[in-house]
């Protein structure tokens, strides 16, 4: 059917920092969050729900996200997500190390 | 912390947020469904094509449960097993730690079983908050019972109860069945008692308003006890005829199993059939009152209803009723020994904390020494990548471990402990809901405790332990450096603090020791060899005056002397140490100190013979006679404690005193005193009382004792007596026939158990805390064999080392005792009445406690170091 693509591997981790960072954009639901991810990586990030979910409630467990029941667009109840103060601030700890880390790695990779 | 707080909301919830999962991942579904169908895919196709795209529902499930639950299940599981084989490999410390923790956790279940039954459980009556116990003041502010005819006005002019139910007790002889006469406890109750209290008979009925009227047919209610001693458990004992003090009554009904209100009642009968009711005036305050308020009505306008009929009593009654207060409490306020905050339960509380924090500090140091060992564990550990937080985890499992087997162990410690206890309780003695067992609150408190033990057992501990840094395991010189030294400073913390416990409990110690030989030491100035006691109670329907009552101790002392095995026979209204009456004292020819300021005596009634046969001699005057307490003949006999407090320097014989009664304003005659008596006591207090004896022949009480010696064996009395007594009156049932010294041992029964728990709690403390002492001295000194090995190659000498090792000790010596001192100080006055807490304080127990420790804690440092000064230097640099 070819709808469905293998997703590449993502650096450990990097889920729930794009969660936190979808996010940020206001509350949304996991759909929205996959949808988002999948739009915005021009269709290269496909994040599968048995991954998706688990990270979601991670993110819950560490309190950096709440959820609450909302209505949706179509007006079915959905669980929308928001970042908390502590997500926000984990947030901007992780950014910060993934730069590092993407720095590191190029340096690397650039090096003769 | 907060992860695990929404670990645990999460597995109580658990049930409805994974509904909320399952419905989050439908709507998912759903919308990637239509969005396929936007994108052109038939609706068919676009449900399997979404299907597919979801992947497996249930692998996102147990994923996402896997996020909260499971991996911490895991590492928590895993680090049970590594604490289990660690402790299976450290066998001792273990076994050391678990024993230490039962003995600790296990004293403080058994405390707060007994705090628990005997202050804070209260009765097991249907909602207790809503009763309350009416009780009156009188002028001088004792407290006094409510009479008859005062009740009967506070019920009909109130409002504020539903129910309100007076009830007295009163010892009565059960016969007219084909058994012996039986002496049984009897409360007389309000028709609507067990109805207030939310009980019902488990067998027949409940008192009827028209059972509870004069001249209605007797009737009466077993307790089951009774029940199934005397009847076995017979059913058809309802309906059937028995005598209660000679009136024959009908059985009605069996009370539940276990009911005894208002104490140990074994049977029921209703109030009217208390024998003189009717005619008592309004200055007998007999009765025990308590109310159920009516709905919505509170305790303060209970109270000022019950003020507004004191009022009207006092105006229309002055000569009985002035001056007289009502007094309302909550019934579980009455009935709570003081309640919680009373000194005695206070000291037992401290006392029982303290024994538990001596196990935990001796405990947490066992670890301690351990961690020593096992640093290079933990660096591994902490090397291989082990956060801090997860190696604090796993060491607050081990203690988990230790607190949860302590716990277990210290269940059965409590149950010995209580079943100890409750042995050295005589029966009938507390009220039936001071039950000794282990309810669901005595198990809340032993998990608080457990839980309490894992953080100060493991944290210090595990905190220290933690700050490992693998580099200094990996680096092995530095073995002993910095952990060395904070273990040291810990060591040094629970050391000081320990010797502050121990000071304080070995106080406490001597002074429980003191208390208890008080109470055993009183001297009842008796000789109690061959001295047998029994009691008869003479019912008042058949005994109506005292010249009845007389009349049958007469006939009962005349057949005895007729026995050659009995030396001589008295009867008192009151055993030695068996308390008596109180009565105000008034001295003809001292000024009347106006009617607040009545000295109180004690008052009992004895027979001519009663001096010679206790061996009681007199200091001056003389016994006295039988025509003593014949008109014209009112005597009595002070003892010497009244002599030196109301006639010092004087001679009491020849002056008249008057004795009267509380409550009875009415007058009571002038007696001559005839005899002083040694200073013998009626009660185990601290300060002897002034007491009085009367001639039982000038009122001869309904209950008395009757004292004999014996030629030979005392056993072989008791049958004689109670042959004689029912020979006499087939009806009489005699009881409580012991030797006087078993009479006497009863009788200090609660000084005696007091003094035994506060031994036992302080003797538990004292070797804990001294075994502690020790362990942790020695321990410290342990932790610097290095440095006195490099002491010793440099040229150090052994009594330099010593002195090195000595000082610092003293320092830590004193600075604990002066703490221990101070605590002891402050704590003194929680000890009991103001003469114990001065005998506490005394500066020679506190010296003689600071001897003691100074002395183990000195042998615990010096053993050690000089064992640590005579080694080869070479072997103490190796031995780590």
């Amino acid at each position: 059917m070819g709808v469905t693509k293998q997703p590449p591997d993502l650096l450990p981790g990097t889920l729930d920092l794009l969660i936190l960072r979808v996010l940020v954009r206001g509350p949304t639901h996991g759909y929205g969050i996959a949808q988002h991810l999948r739009t915005a990586s021009e269709e290269v990030l496909q994040v599968g729900e048995s991954s998706l979910y688990p990270a979601l409630h991670r993110l819950l467990l560490n309190g950096w996200v709440k959820a609450d029941w909302g209505v949706s667009e179509n007006n079915r109840r959905a669980r929308y997500y928001a970042l908390t103060a502590a997500g926000r601030k984990q947030l901007a700890v992780e950014r910060q190390e993934f730069d590092r880390m993407i720095l590191a790695i190029h340096k690397v990779l650039n090096a003769t | 912390m907060r992860r695990l707080v929404r670990r645990l909301l999460y597995a109580i919830r658990h049930r409805r947020l994974e509904a909320d999962l399952a419905e989050e991942l439908d709507f998912h579904r759903e919308m990637k469904q239509r969005d396929l169908e936007a994108s052109g895919l038939p609706p068919t196709e676009a449900v399997f094509a979404a299907r597919r795209a979801l992947g497996n529902v249930h692998l996102a499930r147990d994923h996402v449960r896997d996020v909260w639950i499971w991996p911490w299940l895991q590492d928590t599981w895993q680090d049970f097993r590594f604490a289990a084989r660690f402790f299976a490999k450290e066998r001792y410390l273990g076994f050391v730690a678990v024993l230490t923790l039962a003995i600790g956790i296990g004293t403080n279940t058994m405390m707060f079983t007994f705090i628990n039954a005997m202050v804070l459980r209260g009765l097991p009556i249907e909602r207790p908050d809503r009763v309350v116990y009416v009780s009156t003041r009188d002028a001088r502010d004792r407290e006094r019972g409510m009479s008859y005819l005062d009740f009967q006005d506070a019920t009909a002019w109130t409002t504020s109860f539903t129910r309100l139910a007076a009830f007295a007790t009163a010892p009565v002889a059960l016969g007219g069945d084909d058994q012996a006469p039986e002496r049984v406890l009897n409360a007389y109750v309000s028709h609507s008692t067990l109805r207030l209290l939310g009980e019902a008979p488990v067998l027949g009925r409940d008192f009827r308003p028209d059972d509870d009227r004069a001249g209605a047919q007797a009737v009466v209610i077993l307790g089951n006890g009774l029940w199934q001693s005397r009847y076995a458990g017979d059913r058809t004992v309802l309906g059937r005829t028995i005598t209660v003090n000679g009136v024959p009554s009908v059985i009605i009904g069996v009370a539940r199993s276990h009911f005894r209100f208002p104490g140990v009642a074994d049977v029921w009968q209703p109030l009217s059939a208390m024998p003189g009711l009717a005619s008592q005036t309004r200055n007998v305050r007999g009765l025990s009152v308590i109310g159920r308020l009516s709905d919505g009505v509170t305790l303060a306008q209970a109270r000022s209803e019950l003020d507004l009929v004191a009022r009207r009593l006092a105006r229309d009654q002055p000569e009985t009723n002035d001056g007289i207060q009502p007094k309302v409490v909550p019934i579980n306020e009455h009935y709570n020994n003081g309640g919680i905050t009373h000194p005695a339960w206070l000291a037992f509380t401290t006392v029982s904390v303290l024994i538990v924090l001596i196990a935990c500090a001796n405990v947490a140091n066992l670890l301690l020494m351990q961690s020593a060992s096992r640093s290079h564990e933990i660096g591994i550990r902490a090397s291989l990548g082990a956060t801090r937080a997860r190696v604090v985890r796993q060491l607050l499992v081990e203690s988990a471990l230790l607190a949860i087997l302590g716990g277990l162990a210290g269940i059965g410690v409590a149950k010995s402990g209580i079943s100890l206890f409750s042995k050295a309780i005589p029966e009938n003695m507390l009220p039936y809901w001071m039950e000794y067992t282990m309810d669901a609150h005595v198990f809340t408190v032993l998990a608080v405790v457990c839980l309490g033990t894992v953080f100060v057992v493991g944290l210090v501990p595990a905190l220290h332990i933690s700050r490992i840094e693998p580099h200094e395991v990996v680096n092995e010189g530095s073995r002993s450096s910095s952990g060395g030294v904070r273990a040291r400073r810990w060591s040094v913390m629970f050391l000081t603090a320990e010797i502050a416990i121990t000071l304080f409990m070995i106080t406490g110690v001597v002074m429980g020791l003191g208390q208890f030989r008080a109470a055993q030491a009183v001297d009842v100035a008796i000789d109690t060899s061959r001295l047998v006691t029994a009691w008869v109670s003479l019912p008042p329907q058949k005994y109506r005056t005292s010249e009845e009552r007389m009349a049958f101790v007469d006939a009962v002392r005349a057949r005895l002397r007729a026995h050659g095995s009995i030396a001589g026979t008295a009867v008192a209204s009151a055993l030695p140490i068996g308390g008596g009456v109180t009565r105000q004292l008034s001295i003809a020819g001292h000024e009347p100190a106006g009617r607040e300021g009545l000295p109180t005596v004690w008052s009992l009634a004895v027979d001519a013979s009663y001096f010679a046969t206790t061996g009681v001699r007199l200091l001056k005057g003389r016994p006295f006679t039988e025509t003593d307490g014949m008109p014209g003949h009112e005597s009595a006999i002070v003892n010497q404690r009244l002599a030196d407090m109301y006639f010092p320097n004087e001679d009491p014989t020849g002056r008249r005193i008057q004795l009267r009664a509380d409550d009875a304003g009415g007058t009571a005659p002038w007696t001559t005193i005839v005899g002083v008596s040694p200073t013998t006591r009626q009660r185990t207090t601290a300060q002897p009382d002034p007491v009085v004896y009367l001639p039982l022949r000038a009122g001869a009480p309904p209950t008395v004792a009757f004292i004999v010696r014996t030629i030979d064996d005392p056993s072989a009395v008791a049958p004689v007596l109670r042959e004689e007594v029912r020979a006499l009156d087939p009806d009489l049932a005699l009881y409580r026939v012991l030797t006087m010294d078993d009479a006497l041992s009863l009788a200090r029964w609660n000084p005696r158990v007091s003094a035994m728990l506060i031994n036992t709690l302080a003797s538990i403390a004292l070797v804990m805390a001294m075994v502690g002492l020790y362990t942790v001295t020695a321990h410290a000194i342990a932790l610097r064999r290095r440095e006195i090995g490099v002491r010793i190659a440099v040229g150090a000498k052994s009594r330099q080392i010593l002195w090195l090792v000595v000082r610092r000790a003293m320092v830590q010596l004193a600075i604990g005792l002066a703490a221990g001192v101070a605590l002891t100080f402050m704590l003194a006055t929680l000890f009991g009445d103001p003469q114990a807490s001065i005998r506490q304080t005394d500066a020679s127990v506190l010296g003689a406690a600071s001897f003691l420790i100074a002395f183990v804690a000195l042998a615990a440092c010096v053993i050690p170091a000089h064992r640590a000064a005579r080694l080869d230097p070479v072997v103490a640099l190796r031995h780590e």
